[in-house]
This record gives C-alpha cells, sequence and structure tokens, in this order.
C-alpha cells in the first residue's frame, strides 16, 4: 500500500494549552479571592461586581470550562490527529472553534460579574452565549467527526470512544437544561420549573462532572499515560467494560445531589443505587491508567510528567469512591450543604483535573517546541507544591464539614438545638477556611512556576506548528465484517458512527427514566392549594436574589430532619416551588436556609442587614448589599417578566402584564410605610423594597394566611 | 531545591500558630480544648513533620543514585493520598449513625476520635515505609550492609499479591496477551480483570437491587417523611422523661422576678447574645421597642414580659424564643429585662403601647392573643 505524507496541525493544540493556562490561571486567581472573602467579608470593597455571589460562578465557570475545557481540547486535538493518522478535518473549523470558544470565556468573564446570571450552577451563562456555546461545540463535533471519517488507521483507540461519548452527552445536557424563555436580551427564566428544574439541573450538574471533566480527561489519560511510560494499555477487555458501564451509569446519578428534599422518594433512591454502582467503572479507569504502569514504576521516580498522572489518576480514585460513599444517604446527611462537598470536589479538580492537566502540559510543550523541558527541578517543585496544596486545602474542609454539622444538629439535653444561632456554626469555620486560601495559594504558586519553566522551553525551541508525518492510506471498501476469532467489539471500533449513536442511547435512557414520570405523573409534585404566584413586586425582588447569586450560599430547601424543622421550621415540599423558575434550592449553606425567612424578622431588621450584615448579626462574614438600597428597581421589565411567566403557565389573570405596576407600586409603599415606622425613611423605587418583598414572602404560603390579590382578583390556583 | 524544602517544613509550626491565633476570638467548640483531642492533634503534627523532613532526607538520597530500584517520595505521597482517602469514607460510615446520640471515646465525639486515631495510623505506616525506603536506599549505596534475603522469607509476598488482586499475567509473559492493536505507537494488552473489581461490581449491583427492593417494595427501611417523623417521636419521649427530672417547669402563670445578681448577669449574657440585636446593647430598642421605658405593646410584669418572649409576636418580626431558650433561661432574660425600667439609656427609641402599672403582684392579662407555633403542627397540607 502506498504510503502518504502529511502534516500534524499543531498550532491549534498549542493555542488551546496556551489558553488553558491563562485561563487556568485567572480562574484560580479569582477561587483564592472567593477563598479569602469568606475569611474578610470586606475584600469585595464595597462593589457589586467583586461580591462572593456573583464571582464564585466566574471562579467555577473559569476553572471548568476555561481552564479544563480548552485543557480538553488542547488535548483533544493533539491525540486525535494521532490516532486516526491524520491532519484535523479542517484548519478553518479548528480556528472557529479555538477563537469562539475563547470569546465565550471572555462574555462569561463580562456577563457574571454583571449579574447576568440564570443561576443553574455550572450553567449559570445567559441565552445568547448558551446559543454561541452550542454553535461552537457543534463546529468542534464537526470538525472531530470529519477527521475520524477520514483517519488512516481502521479502528478507533479508547481514547476516541471517550471522546465521542463526551461530544454527544454534553450536546445533550447543554440542550436540555439551557430551555428557557427569554425576557430580555440578558434576562431568561427556565423553562422548568421547581422539583423539575432541580431534577434537570442536577442530572445536568453531575454529568457536566462525569462529561466535562471525567469522562474527556480518561481520553487524555488513555493516551498520554501510555505515551509518557512506553508501556502498553493494561486490558483492552477492562476498557470495554468500563466505558460502557461508567456512560451508561452516570447519567442516572444526578438525584444524589438532591437527597431528603423535595425530590420524589424514588428518584432519590434511583440516585443512590446508580451512584453506587459507579464505583466499579471509576475505578476500572484507575485501574487501567495506574497497571498500565506496571514495570515502569522506576520510571515514575524520575519522570515528572508520570509522576503528576499518578497522582492525577490516585486522586480520581479517591474522588470516585468518595462520591458513592457521599451518595449514600446516611453519609449524605452529614455531608450536603456543608464545606464537605467543596473539599470533595476540589480534590477531583485540583488532583485529578489540575495534576493531569499539568503533567500533560510538561509533555506537550517540549514537543510543541522541540526542546527539552527548561528545567526538571522546577517541575518537581511544582509537582510538591502543587501535592502539597492540595492537601491543604481539602483537609482542613473536610474538618469545616463535619464541625459544622455537628453543630448543626446538637441538641442539649432540654430538647434545644445547642447552637440556635446559625452564625456560631460560621465563625467557628473561619479559621478553616483561612488554611485552605493556604492550601490554594500554595497550589497557585506551583502554577506559576509552571508558567516560567513552560515559558522558558518555548523561548529555548523553536515552534513546530506542522509536523511531518506519514501513513498508509485505509484499504477502499466495505468495512470488513467479524472476522474469526475477533474480539466482537472491534465490529463497533470500526464504525465511528455507529459507536456515536450507540452512545447517544446509552446516555439517554438513564434520563429519560427519572424525567419523564417526574414530569407527567401528577402525584410526584402534590399540589398545595394556598401557593400562589409571586407578586410582581416579589418576582422583581426574586429576581435581584437570583442576580446576587444568594444561592451560592443559602439554600433554601429545609430537610425533613428534627435539627433543620427546630432551626427553620416546616420541612420544604414539592408543591411549594411549583411557580420558582428557576428553582433557588442551592447546594451550600455558607449563610442559614432562607425557604422560611418569611415574616422571621421585621422589614426594618432586613433593611438594616442588606445595608451592613455585621449591625444585625455581628461577626456575619456576609458581605453588604449597600447597592440595593441606592440603585432604583427597573419596573420597566415588569410587563415582559409576567408575560414570560403566564407562558410558563403561571396563572396571572390575563392581561395581568398591563397593570402589574400598578399592584407592585402598592406593595412597596406598605414596605416603605413599615419601614417608616421603625424610624427608617426611602423612596418605594429602591432594589431593597422588591428584595424584602420577596424574602418576607419566602415560605410563607403553606401557612395558608396570605391574602395575594392580582390586580383586585385572586389567581386560579388549579395550574 | 533543598530551601524549598526547608521553607516546607518551617512553615507547618507557623501554620499551626496562625490557625490557633485565628481560633482564638471566637467561641470555641468543645473539641478544641479537650484533653484527648490536643494530644492526638499534636501527634498528628509531629508526625507529619517527621515525614516531611524523612521524605527530604530520601529525596536527597534518591539524587545521589539515580538508579536505585525502590520507589521514592512520589510513592510515598501517593501512600498518603491513599491512606487519608481510605480513613475518610471510613470515618463517614462511623458518623452515619448520627442521628444517634453520639458517643464518646476520652471525651471526644467517637468520630473525631476514629478521625485522629486513623491519620495517626496512616503517618504511621507512612513513617515506617519511608524509613525503609531510606535503609535501602543507604544499603544501595553502601552505607551499610545487606541483610542475607535467602535466609528469611520476605514479611509479604509480593508477587504472591499482585497475582490474587489482578489475575494478571506476570511481565515476563507479556507476549502472550498483546493484541495486535496499535494506535500511535501504543500497544493493548488483553490481562484479565482483576477478580475483585469484578466482584465489587457484582456487589454493588446486588446492594442496588436490595436497596430499591428494601425501600420500594418491601418499605422495610424508612423514607425520608417516615424517619422524620420517627425523630419527631423520639425526641418527644426524651422531651418527656427530660420533663419528668425536671419537675414543676417555669412558664408565664407562674414565674417570678429573680433579684439574685449572678442570675440577672445570666440574664444579661443572654440578652447581650440574642436581644441587643433588635432591642439595643441598653434596651433602648432600635428594630425592636424600646425597654427601659414604661411604655410596653403587650403588657408589662414578668408574666407578660414572660410570654411574650416565650411565643414571640411572629406579626411584628418578634421570634418565638421557646425553641430556642429554655423556660430558666427565659426567666432570667426577661427578670434583666426587668431591671432595665426607668434606666434612660442615649438614644432610647420613642415610647410605643401603652403605660404598665404594676397592681400589687397581680399581673393583669394581656389582650394579646397567644398564637402557639409549633412547627411539627403547621404541617396541615391538603395533598
Amino acid at each position: 500500500m502506498e504510503v502518504e505524507r502529511f502534516e500534524y496541525d499543531n498550532r491549534t493544540p498549542r493555542d488551546f494549552a496556551v489558553a488553558s493556562i491563562i485561563f487556568g490561571l485567572i480562574g484560580m486567581l479569582v477561587g483564592l479571592y472567593v477563598a479569602l472573602e469568606l475569611v474578610f467579608p470586606n475584600l469585595n470593597l464595597g462593589i457589586p461586581y467583586t461580591t462572593f455571589g456573583r464571582i464564585r460562578p466566574l471562579h467555577t465557570n473559569a476553572v471548568i470550562f476555561a481552564f479544563v475545557g480548552n485543557g480538553i481540547f488542547a488535548g483533544v486535538y493533539y491525540s486525535l490527529q494521532r490516532l486516526c493518522k491524520t491532519r484535523m478535518f479542517s484548519d478553518k473549523l479548528s480556528r472557529i472553534h479555538f477563537w469562539g470558544w475563547q470569546l465565550i470565556i471572555l462574555a462569561a468573564a463580562i456577563t457574571l460579574p454583571l449579574g447576568i446570571t440564570t443561576s443553574k450552577e455550572y450553567a449559570e451563562l445567559e441565552w445568547p452565549i448558551d446559543i454561541a456555546i452550542t454553535i461552537i461545540w457543534v463546529i468542534f463535533g464537526w470538525n472531530m467527526f470529519g477527521t475520524i471519517l477520514k483517519r488512516r488507521v481502521q479502528h478507533l483507540y479508547v481514547a476516541i470512544w471517550f471522546y465521542i461519548a463526551t461530544f454527544v452527552t454534553v450536546a445533550v445536557l447543554h440542550l436540555v437544561n439551557s430551555f428557557a424563555i427569554p425576557v430580555s436580551l440578558f434576562k431568561s427564566y427556565s423553562w422548568y420549573a421547581g422539583v423539575q428544574d432541580a431534577l434537570v439541573q442536577w442530572w445536568y450538574g453531575h454529568n457536566a462532572v462525569a462529561f466535562f471533566l471525567t469522562t474527556p480527561y480518561l481520553g487524555l489519560m488513555y493516551y498520554f499515560v501510555p505515551k509518557a511510560a512506553n508501556r502498553p494499555v493494561y486490558s483492552y477487555r477492562l476498557s470495554i467494560i468500563h466505558f460502557w458501564a461508567l456512560i451508561f451509569l452516570y447519567i442516572w446519578a444526578g438525584p444524589h445531589h438532591l437527597l431528603y428534599t423535595a425530590l420524589p422518594d424514588w428518584a432519590q433512591s434511583l440516585g443512590v443505587v446508580f451512584s453506587f454502582m459507579l464505583i466499579a467503572p471509576s475505578w476500572g479507569g484507575m485501574i487501567n491508567g495506574l497497571l498500565t504502569l506496571r514495570g515502569a514504576w522506576d520510571k515514575v521516580r524520575e519522570d515528572v510528567v508520570l509522576k503528576f498522572m499518578v497522582v492525577a489518576i490516585t486522586a480520581y480514585g479517591m474522588s470516585t469512591f468518595e462520591g458513592p460513599m457521599l451518595s449514600l444517604k446516611n453519609v449524605n446527611a452529614i455531608a450536603h450543604f456543608t464545606d464537605w462537598i467543596i473539599a470533595h470536589v476540589h480534590v477531583g479538580a485540583l488532583g485529578w483535573n489540575g495534576m493531569l492537566t499539568f503533567g500533560m502540559l510538561y509533555w506537550l510543550f517540549p514537543r510543541f517546541y522541540g526542546k527539552e523541558l527548561f528545567s526538571k527541578k522546577l517541575a518537581n517543585f511544582h509537582f510538591w507544591i502543587a501535592t502539597l496544596g492540595i492537601m491543604f486545602y481539602a483537609i482542613p474542609l473536610y474538618w469545616a464539614g463535619l464541625t459544622q454539622f455537628e453543630m448543626w444538629r446538637d441538641f442539649t439535653k432540654d430538647g434545644f438545638l445547642q447552637y440556635p444561632n446559625f452564625l456560631e456554626t460560621v465563625t467557628q469555620l473561619i479559621p478553616m477556611y483561612a488554611l485552605r486560601s493556604l492550601g490554594g495559594t500554595l497550589y497557585l504558586i506551583g502554577f506559576f512556576v509552571m508558567i516560567y519553566n513552560l515559558w522558558k522551553t518555548a523561548a529555548a525551541g523553536s515552534f513546530v506548528a506542522n509536523e511531518a508525518a506519514e501513513a498508509s492510506a485505509l484499504p477502499v471498501g466495505a468495512t470488513p465484517k467479524r472476522a474469526v476469532g475477533e474480539h466482537w467489539h472491534r465490529v463497533i471500533e470500526r464504525r465511528p458512527t455507529q459507536m456515536l449513536v450507540l452512545s447517544l442511547v446509552v446516555i439517554l435512557i438513564g434520563g429519560l427514566v427519572e424525567m419523564v414520570p417526574t414530569f407527567l405523573i401528577k402525584s410526584n409534585i402534590p399540589t398545595i392549594s394556598t401557593v400562589q404566584p409571586y407578586t410582581a413586586l416579589e418576582l422583581q425582588g426574586r429576581d435581584i436574589y437570583v442576580r446576587e447569586g444568594c444561592y451560592t450560599c443559602h439554600s433554601q430547601m429545609i430537610r425533613p430532619f428534627r435539627f433543620e424543622t427546630e432551626r427553620y421550621g416546616e420541612y420544604s415540599k414539592a408543591g411549594e416551588f411549583i411557580y420558582d423558575h428557576p428553582f433557588q434550592w442551592g447546594s451550600k449553606r455558607t449563610g442559614p436556609d432562607l425557604h422560611r425567612v418569611g415574616g422571621k424578622y421585621p422589614d426594618s431588621w432586613h433593611y438594616n442587614h442588606m445595608d451592613e450584615p455585621s449591625t444585625m448579626s455581628p461577626g456575619s462574614i456576609m458581605p453588604a448589599y449597600p447597592w440595593l438600597l441606592d440603585d432604583e428597581l427597573d419596573t420597566a421589565s415588569t410587563p415582559a417578566k409576567i408575560r414570560a411567566m403566564i407562558t410558563l403557565g403561571v396563572p396571572y389573570p390575563e392581561n395581568y402584564d398591563k397593570i402589574a405596576n400598578k399592584d407592585l407600586m402598592l406593595q412597596a409603599n406598605q414596605i416603605v410605610s413599615n419601614l417608616k415606622s421603625s424610624g427608617i425613611e426611602t423612596p418605594p423605587n429602591k432594589e431593597i423594597i422588591s428584595v424584602i418583598a420577596y424574602l418576607q414572602r419566602l415560605g410563607t404560603d403553606i401557612k395558608g394566611e396570605n391574602k395575594i390579590l392580582f390586580g383586585g382578583e385572586t389567581a386560579s390556583t388549579n395550574p | 531545591m533543598r530551601k524549598f524544602k526547608l521553607t516546607f517544613l518551617a512553615l507547618l509550626p507557623s501554620l499551626a500558630a496562625i490557625a490557633q491565633e485565628a481560633q482564638a476570638p471566637a467561641e470555641l467548640h468543645p473539641v478544641y480544648s479537650n484533653p484527648t483531642f490536643l494530644v492526638l492533634a499534636i501527634t498528628a503534627i509531629v508526625m507529619l513533620a517527621v515525614i516531611l523532613s524523612l521524605t527530604s532526607t530520601l529525596k536527597n538520597l534518591t539524587a545521589s543514585k539515580q538508579e536505585s530500584k525502590k520507589d521514592g517520595p512520589a510513592a510515598s505521597v501517593i501512600a498518603i493520598l491513599v491512606l487519608l482517602s481510605a480513613g475518610l469514607p471510613a470515618q463517614a460510615q462511623e458518623t452515619s449513625s448520627s442521628l444517634m446520640p453520639p458517643m464518646s471515646i476520652g471525651g471526644l465525639d467517637s468520630w473525631i476520635f476514629v478521625l485522629m486515631a486513623l491519620l495517626i495510623l496512616a503517618e504511621f505506616a507512612i513513617i515506617l515505609t519511608l524509613i525503609k525506603a531510606i535503609r535501602n536506599m543507604l544499603i544501595g549505596l553502601g552505607f551499610q550492609k545487606e541483610p542475607d534475603v535467602s535466609l528469611s522469607k520476605p514479611f509479604i509476598n509480593w508477587k504472591w499479591l499482585d497475582r490474587q488482586l489482578t489475575d494478571a499475567v506476570p511481565l515476563e509473559n507479556e507476549a502472550e496477551v498483546m493484541t495486535d492493536h496499535e494506535y500511535d505507537g501504543i500497544r493493548e494488552l488483553d490481562n484479565n480483570l482483576p477478580p475483585w473489581w469484578v466482584y465489587g461490581f457484582y456487589f454493588t449491583i446486588i446492594f442496588g437491587i436490595v436497596y430499591l427492593f428494601d425501600y420500594h417494595v418491601f418499605q422495610t427501611s424508612p423514607l425520608p417523611a417516615q424517619e422524620y417523623q420517627e425523630q419527631l417521636a423520639e425526641a418527644e419521649l426524651e422531651k418527656k422523661s427530660r420533663l419528668k427530672e425536671v419537675a414543676a417547669s417555669v412558664d408565664e402563670s407562674n414565674v417570678i422576678a429573680l433579684t439574685d445578681a449572678g442570675l440577672l448577669a445570666a440574664g444579661k449574657d443572654i440578652y447581650t447574645g440574642n436581644c441587643a440585636n433588635c432591642h439595643g446593647q441598653a434596651g433602648e430598642g432600635g428594630v425592636g421597642p424600646n425597654l427601659t421605658d414604661e411604655f410596653w405593646l403587650h403588657g408589662g410584669g414578668i408574666n407578660n414580659v414572660f410570654k411574650t418572649i416565650k411565643y414571640g409576636v411572629p406579626a411584628k418580626g418578634m421570634i418565638a424564643w421557646q425553641t430556642q431558650l429554655n423556660p430558666e433561661s427565659m426567666q432570667k432574660v426577661a427578670s434583666y429585662i426587668l431591671t432595665l425600667q426607668g434606666t434612660n439609656p442615649a438614644n432610647a427609641k420613642a415610647p410605643q403601647g401603652e403605660p404598665w402599672v404594676e397592681v400589687s403582684g397581680v399581673a393583669q392579662t394581656d389582650s394579646m392573643a397567644v398564637e402557639l407555633i409549633d412547627s411539627t403542627e403547621t404541617a396541615a397540607i391538603q395533598y
């Protein structure tokens, strides 16, 4: 057969690698900044754009989609060409993909601090950016599939299976979860409400971990570990079983983020058992990675790339064991809403994704620039300080999580909460938060050292933009049928389209089984007759609650535990959230739960508390929100918001959008007069008034005492 | 490189100091002043320091002897990580019986004790590994004589263990399981699946099936709502037996104003911690009304003040404190509040309500309708 000559495109993976470094640095710096804000609440300098609630999503998005995302693309563009023995399908698509992705990241970095957010965790970006992501993702898939189809290697290597599964699943997740109705260019409401929104969100959220942080990186592991160790992959049949089992089981696991919530019990139980079954397929990946190093452990001591990869794979094994344990109901009861979860995700993010990215970068740069790594010593230093950083990050937070839980649930002998003031349980953790920041700092120091090392490497060499290669073409004609004695899976490996379709089918099953009944069967969300839609003013206040990212520290989900109902009031019921587009259950309690904060304090308490939280709660680490007292509420948006809600099925009276602002002013004036009686003078058109209205409404409908009129009518409460 | 290592070591004690200092202002959770805990914590920290110094020694030795066959610090770090990770879930399981009263070991919650013990155990194992590695290294460098291996059987037969754990074809026979696959120079073996992994997988599947049947078919284990009811019932029982112990408890009908200075001081502490935010440090009022004048919204006198504290005035934002303070505490704080009468603090809020005149020890009743707030009874929901 004739040998063909061609060139690999190194520019695209190099550019993605550089972008991963730049955004990784930014993302981690922002992470350190938000971590320090928990120790020094005034660190936001009194401005909205740097407040915890707005930039914590910036940190998570930057690390997931910019640092790891660009890392994925760097690794995929590098390895895919070589595994397929061909150049990428289209240089033009590669360019569009690269710049498109960076523009999306830029858009995120601008919109999130401005408070433009959907509040759905790891999917905070508003609808125009969501559309851009969809387009760019399709371009990535098109480019990848084009490359696969013109390959010069008959079979697809296991790394590519993972790339394909990543592509289809992320597409499905993104499309379903981002479904929303736009109100304006920068504001939309989730199509789903309450329990259903929560189910969709965490189906997405958990599988963002699975199919953005895990499967593509497993693909990278399967390429770079055998390459760096120069050893054969340990077990082909393990690859097959753990790949299919992993993608099939992962998709079911989302509900473990919602244990003991208002999600139907059967869905919670499915989340538990499928998460538990995930141990084996996850560890299959770890075993296949670590045992590939059999007979090469002496190399691990010397080769810094392998060191990074070994710690990455070990961290992967740890967090994928811890995850299923956390999904067990009784462990989840302890860890949920505490810092334990933050520790858990950082073992994954810093250990698995971070360390594997570093290993990959140290492997790639010398090859991009045809030059040995500038300094092995510095790379070793990076390895050690990063490892130490992870420990200093995780251990204090494990400790903090357990401490906090213990303090939440302790009762005195008389049957009272031992720590009735939530704040006590927070101030207790501040030293842990300080230590965690130190862990983050160590990790960042290592990152800086890496940048210097890679920079020097690049400066000493010259970039090989196009790397010459040769391979013989595939024989023309039909794809061969299964040969005698051939493993059955080989047949799928030479049929990329079938593999794509099969992956799609496998990942759709779990989501469909969990979602369809939750959406269609009414008994899953029992309605409560006294629950009514938000008033126009409350709706506006709720949007400010979303804008400020209150959900990053406050939950709105009281679990059925005595220690929670004693502290917060009756536990949350599914029927209470049917008008919540989007849901605001939150996932972390740095502050107390707010689901039944309505009526708990006077209006003036909230006013003073928002102006300066420490006046009402001395020692509080909540930032002050003085701008809510100064900024005027945008009432021009009310009619469009009401119309959007009507479209979503919220039973406001017909044409209510035209008169909603009249009701809004009535309610605002009522709050203003309440404030006045406590000696606070404020005009009714300030944002704070709407926030107070929303907070005072929270969780009160269930008592059946709220008489809410919409333009003089009662809402029909049978949606 | 060496310098960096030293910095790490120097960092450790200072870190502990920082942590201590940072904790000082906050009210201490009892655990930090527990002697058992302190001993365990100090042991753990000292051992960590030993580990770091051993690691750095080993590292230096490695540098001086490149061809050593022993796993270096990389392996020890992995060991630390693995051991720590193994410790955490175990300790989590320990805590999972959380809803029962915590067991205590040496005055410590058992889970903390277990966590610390595991940590120390892990550190101990690491130190042993490191010492062994250093010894081997020294042997390799010729500083120490190699023990005669032929005389002693190894404590653990690694080859045997490896075979049991992985069921893998030995390295030297690898060609037997080498496939004809080749991708950019990457070859693939086709080793057997590790038996423990296969059985572990089966176990999780069986666990899943049993779990679903347990909760949803046979309904032998309680779902969240039922579990909650059980918790409440249990708490109710405890409360009853406790009430028997305490005998007659103070309530709004029989409460009397305390005069003992010690009890009033305790009342002041409760006031500062819970009431001052809204009523002012000196009772001058703020979000809530002034407590130092003779005007009362819901009646003055010990009985009414006690009642207002106990049941709150939810409509106006006054919390019902009966879920947070026991009757004795409410009596103390109510008594303290009454001592504020006529103190005329600065920035006093304007009077609200009616002037109160004490009628020779007979408590007047207030017209306020008391609504009993019981979180367990608000759940009257129509499904």
